[in-house]
């Protein structure tokens, strides 16, 4: 009987637990740029606060270094970058690591861990502004292992390309393979000539247009041959990763033939257009178009020597020049700055719901603002923000009959904005969540399941049949539970994510099974379910790749515990991370992601029958590589009353607290208090549900 | 002629800078093949003047066949000349001779470096009155004969 009752007090706190469905960044400890400071990673200015900006890294290309970016002279693309406020500029160097390819320890993989290091440090995901091979080496470094679990791709707001070779250098593959892979005439009889040239220059220099011959036969020079194995073999671009391109493409007038009406494009020299726009995903690749001629001439005695316009070696779009043009540093500057801004306005947004209404508190403002009210004699039932952040979403429930009675949609809006709103009857109506832009709910009294879509202009909403659940067991489902909830949505087409029991849910209504839907309604994925209830808070990593929840376990009176339970939505595995204390004294109150994808948890320590509580109180738990929970340094706000909520944001801790008549039961509306850099507000009295807004860490 | 840059930045230029400064440089020497000899340069004063001034290892003696095209380039009937040029090139080239009638040949000896179907070699082209021209030869392998790819002027 205890186990029970304690199940259903649990279920309430679960049920509290879920409403904190926001993740967050954990407020980065205090650093400044020595903190990531390597060999390679250099920071533009010395001794700047890292914390809370948005770093963006330079990385340079083929067997050069650093100093490549050291213009325009006196005014450096770097030095401009880091002038822009909210942000650090830093430079990655491997020119110690030439002539090797980018897989080398020293270049890719050690430009993840900075990457790493830089969004751990600031808090935000990091901009990589790549010149040439350099793009190349951020392929590589996206896909290597965070230290905090995940890849290091989902540090990285945006990567922008200068000229990068996706699919290498026609160039090089000419010089090495033949001329004949030249497609155009006169670019062959311009390769031909450099070839025959370039044969048994001695010396090798920065000044020697022929160090092509040298660095040919490195492992660079070979790599970047077009199309190559080498490059082919590389980790996959991940496709969520905003990939934005700046590509050179020169029409040359070849001076004698100037009965020709157009110019022969080369791209930019070194890298033609199709390789350097092979890969992107943001917009349009950004061409630069230019044009050169070679008809300039100078008395040379008899001979009238051609030389070549200065306009092809000072273009603006050839190889060299355009990762340094001011009109291309003003466009990436300007991205960065749309990049940090867009963090700022997707985090930090507590929406929370009281008997009067739901409200957004800001914690740029540390005000709130309100976004509708609620009906007389409903509370809120539920509370969801969209994957973007754009929208909020609630239910309303009818204090008489406790049943739902309308779905909710608003713009999430800003004090000065407002918010428009939008609302459809749901009577039967459980909890909500996004599918893109469609907002989301479970009736749970129809007898084939269905997800029901309102639409954001506000039109009738439409169902849709889910396919692909295994059928019921009619004879186990006359008495227990069986059908489908909806447990959460990854705000993503195919991330609405379904409870469903097919043959019953036994005493405690648990599920048989978490499915994962996509947009036609079909079962995208179906994974194990952890305990014997249905989930119902679940909360998912910023870049949607895994999802938590909490798990019940019940075998007696003393053996009842609660454990955090991951799953990875690509693979279908789970883990359950040990409890940081005795299985049948912690209790789970809250789960969390950072925006780096860390998992956070807050336990609390009971009583139990094996003894004494193992500390006082509630305590926050960060999940460590080794998969272990280890105790962090920021607790929980210190509000009047006991904790009985907590999600933590980059923007604060957030913390719901009220009187609970015994443990783990949920007695009413508590105070919200927020505490943000070390000061505490009270945000609101009478709290029934609160959720951050996403991170904008979160794809 | 230079193509070194000044500054720290451009100093430790790009690796591709070179490419674009050979590119440049070598389409500028194909480009002298028909100005030069042609005859329809303007007088037009550059803003600036650019070569390309490369050190090679020391090479062998010329082979005679190659020694025979750079020769028939220089100095043979305007057909011949074109006939030793490489297809690709003779096609670009408008007609008319590439080099003057009473311009002689004298290639260095150890000036031929050969690689992979590749290979130049440096001459003195003597016009008469007017002084000696360094010129660079460039071949490439066709059919197992040497054809010309390039011929710049270097001093």
């Amino acid at each position: 009987m205890k186990a029970r009752k304690l199940g259903g007090v649990l279920a309430a706190t679960l049920t509290l637990a879920a409403l904190v469905l926001a993740t967050g960044t954990a407020t980065p400890a205090h650093a400044d740029t020595v903190e990531c400071a390597t060999r390679s990673l250099k920071p533009v200015v010395e001794r700047q606060p890292v914390e809370d900006t948005v770093p963006v890294i330079f990385v340079h290309g083929i067997n050069a270094d650093a100093t490549t970016w050291d213009s325009p002279e006196g005014n450096t693309f770097p030095r401009q970058m880091a002038r822009e406020e909210g942000v650090t500029a830093w430079t990655f160097d491997y020119g110690f690591a030439n002539p090797e390819w980018v897989t080398d320890p020293r270049i890719g993989p050690a430009l993840g861990t900075a990457i790493d290091c830089l969004a751990e440090a600031s808090g935000h995901q990091v901009v990589l502004v790549d010149h040439s091979m350099g793009g190349l080496a951020t392929q590589v470094a996206v896909n290597e292992r965070a230290a905090g679990g995940g890849r290091v791709w989902q540090r990285v707001a945006e990567v922008i390309t200068i000229a990068t070779p996706y699919r290498g250098s026609l160039t090089l593959s000419a010089a090495q393979l033949g001329t004949h892979l030249v497609p155009s005439p006169k670019a062959r009889v311009v390769m031909e000539a450099l070839l025959g040239t370039c044969t048994g220059i001695t010396k090798v220099s920065d000044s020697n247009p022929c160090d092509i011959a040298s660095v040919l036969r490195g492992p660079q020079g070979t790599a970047l041959m077009y199309d190559s194995p080498q490059i082919a073999e590389l980790p996959a671009w991940p496709p969520e990763l905003p990939v934005r391109v700046f590509a050179g493409d020169i029409g040359v007038r070849l001076g004698v033939w100037r009965t020709d009406s157009e110019p022969v494009r080369i791209g930019d020299l070194a890298v033609s257009l199709d390789s350097a726009t092979a890969h992107h995903t943001v917009g349009k690749p950004r061409v630069l178009s230019c044009e050169a001629t070679l008809l300039q001439r100078v008395k040379v005695g008899f001979f009238r020597v051609p030389t070549p316009s200065k306009s092809l070696l000072t273009s603006p779009c050839n190889h060299f020049n355009i990762k340094t043009h001011q009109p291309v540093i003003n466009e990436i500057i300007d991205r960065v700055a749309e990049i940090r801004a867009e963090q700022q306005d997707a985090e930090g947004r507590l929406g929370y719901a009281t008997a009067d209404g739901i409200r957004v508190w800001d914690a740029r403002s540390g005000t709130s603002h309100t976004i509708a009210q609620l009906p007389d004699g409903h509370t809120a039932g539920a509370l969801a923000w969209s994957g973007d952040g754009s929208a909020i979403a609630w239910t309303t429930r009818s204090e008489k009959t406790g049943r739902t009675g309308r779905v909710y949609r608003a713009d999430a809006g800003t004090a000065t904005r407002g918010a428009s709103v939008r609302s459809w009857p749901c009577e039967s109506c459980g909890s909500v969540a996004f599918q893109g832009e469609l907002l989301i709910s479970v009736p749970e009294d129809s007898t084939e399941p269905v997800l029901r879509g309102f639409p954001a202009d506000g039109s009738p909403p439409r169902d849709l049949p889910v396919t692909g659940l295994p059928p019921q067991d009619p004879e186990l489902c006359e008495y227990s539970w069986c059908g489908v909830r909806l447990v959460g949505g990854t705000g993503s087409a195919d991330g609405i994510m379904l409870a469903h029991s097919s043959t019953g849910g036994g005493n405690f209504g648990g599920a048989d099974r978490l499915v994962r839907v996509g947009d036609d309604g079909t079962v995208r994925a179906a994974y194990d379910v952890v305990g014997i209830y249905a989930p119902t808070d679940l909360v998912f990593s910023p870049d949607r790749g895994t999802a938590a929840y909490t798990a019940f376990q019940h075998l007696s009176a003393c053996e009842e515990s609660t454990s955090v339970v991951l799953l990875d939505l690509a693979t279908g595995a789970v883990t359950t991370p040990e409890l940081p204390g005795a299985p049948d004294g912690t209790w789970v109150v809250s789960i969390w992601f950072d925006a780096m994808g860390t998992a956070f948890a807050a336990f609390a320590a009971m009583p139990s029958c094996a003894g004494e509580p193992a500390w006082e109180g509630i305590r926050v738990f960060r999940l460590g590589e080794n998969g272990n929970w280890k105790v962090t340094d920021s607790g929980p706000a210190e509000a009047a009353g006991e904790p009985i909520a907590i999600a933590q944001h980059a923007e604060g801790s957030a913390v719901l607290s009220g009187t609970r008549p015994e443990p783990f039961q949920v007695a009413g509306p508590g105070t919200l208090t927020v505490s943000r850099d070390g000061e505490q507000a009270t945000v609101a009295e009478g709290v029934t549900h609160f959720a951050w807004s996403p991170s904008s860490a979160g794809r | 002629m230079d193509t070194r840059r000044t500054g720290a930045a451009q100093r430790k230029a790009s690796w591709w800078l070179p490419i674009t400064g050979v590119l440049a440089a070598v389409v500028a020497a194909v480009v002298v093949l028909v100005v030069l000899f042609t005859g329809t340069g303007d007088d037009e004063e550059p803003a600036g003047q650019i070569a390309l001034t490369p050190r090679y290892e020391p090479g062998i003696a010329v082979p005679a066949a190659a020694a025979d095209t750079a020769t028939t380039l220089v100095t043979g009937d305007p057909g011949a000349q074109r006939a030793v040029l490489t297809p690709e090139l003779a096609e670009l080239l408008p007609e008319g001779r590439l080099f003057p009638g009473n311009a002689r040949l004298v290639l260095h000896d150890g000036s031929w470096h050969e690689g992979n179907g590749y290979a130049n070699a440096m001459g003195t082209v003597s016009v008469r009155g007017q002084p000696d021209r360094t010129v660079l030869f460039a071949f490439a392998q066709r059919d197992g004969e040497w054809r010309i790819t390039l011929a710049e002027v270097v001093s």
